[in-house]
């Protein structure tokens, strides 16, 4: 199975490469076309998410995607920031709330990033990393 | 792409025109054009996003807060918006609900 990696710094600027990595893999894959802005808004927020995650923590260590192409497409992001359960869930809060808390910036980015992948993508996974390390979001759609 | 902002006003009501890719790099950018309006005493707000190519999670925020900071001074905002990309976003996190969305300026019916 072709399988694609690419890590980053966790910096904003390099997450606006990442879509464009996963948008390409996911071209060649090929993933039909109407989901291909699909890939690249999902992909793109899941590593905000974990540019977020890192920046909170001060964690330098590099975000990583994997790009897999079997039955499906398959694109995970893997941060190594600590977890909580309540970060391990594939719903975002409800909208109205968004407006009302008193989250910081990057509270809201994550929780918004949810919300958004939780919208975008029928098949998500927010999962703790197997050796506890950080969390991955796991997402796949179908060739 | 950068992202470009421009403001006019359209009778009593400040319009911020965006352009370009709104994302967690250029989002910074637009929060502080926003703040720094909201300092100038602006309450009625209208941010036009009809040229917006992308937007992200953290666009998404920019928007939420600035309602926020207008509720808290009994301001408004008008989200300009006729991009059936741009809707989507706003659809799928449910912020249609909770945003004035507006195909077009009101001037310009």
């Amino acid at each position: 199975m072709p399988v694609v990696r690419f890590g980053f710094s966790p910096a904003p600027v390099h997450v606006r490469t990442a879509r464009l990595v996963a948008s390409s893999v996911a071209q060649q894959a090929p993933l039909p076309s109407e989901l291909l802005s699909e890939v690249r808004q999902a992909t793109g927020e899941a590593c905000s998410r974990a540019v977020v995650r890192h920046r909170r923590f001060g964690i330098s260590d590099l975000v990583r995607m994997q790009l897999t192409i079997g039955a499906r497409f398959v694109a995970e992001v893997a941060d190594f920031a600590p977890v909580t359960s309540t970060q391990l869930r594939e719903v975002g809060p409800d909208p109205a709330d968004l407006t009302t808390q008193t989250a910081d910036d990057d509270t809201l980015t994550e929780e918004v990033a949810l919300t958004l992948l939780a919208g975008l993508v029928t098949d998500l996974q927010v999962i703790e990393a197997p050796d506890g390390i950080g969390s991955i979001v796991r997402m796949s759609w179908p060739l | 792409m950068d992202l470009e902002l421009s403001t006019k006003t359209d009778g009593g009501r400040t319009v911020v025109s965006v352009s370009g890719e709104i994302d967690m790099y250029t989002a910074p950018t637009l929060r502080e054009y926003l703040t720094e309006l909201l300092s100038d005493g602006v309450k009625d707000l209208a941010i036009d996003v009809n040229r917006v190519d992308f937007c992200d999670s953290t666009g998404l925020g920019v928007f939420i807060g600035t309602l926020r900071r207008l509720r808290e001074v009994d301001g408004s905002l008008v989200i300009v918006c006729a991009r059936e990309q741009m809707l989507k976003i706003f659809q799928l996190t449910g912020l249609h609900k909770v945003f004035d969305i507006q195909p077009q300026l009101p001037s310009e019916d």
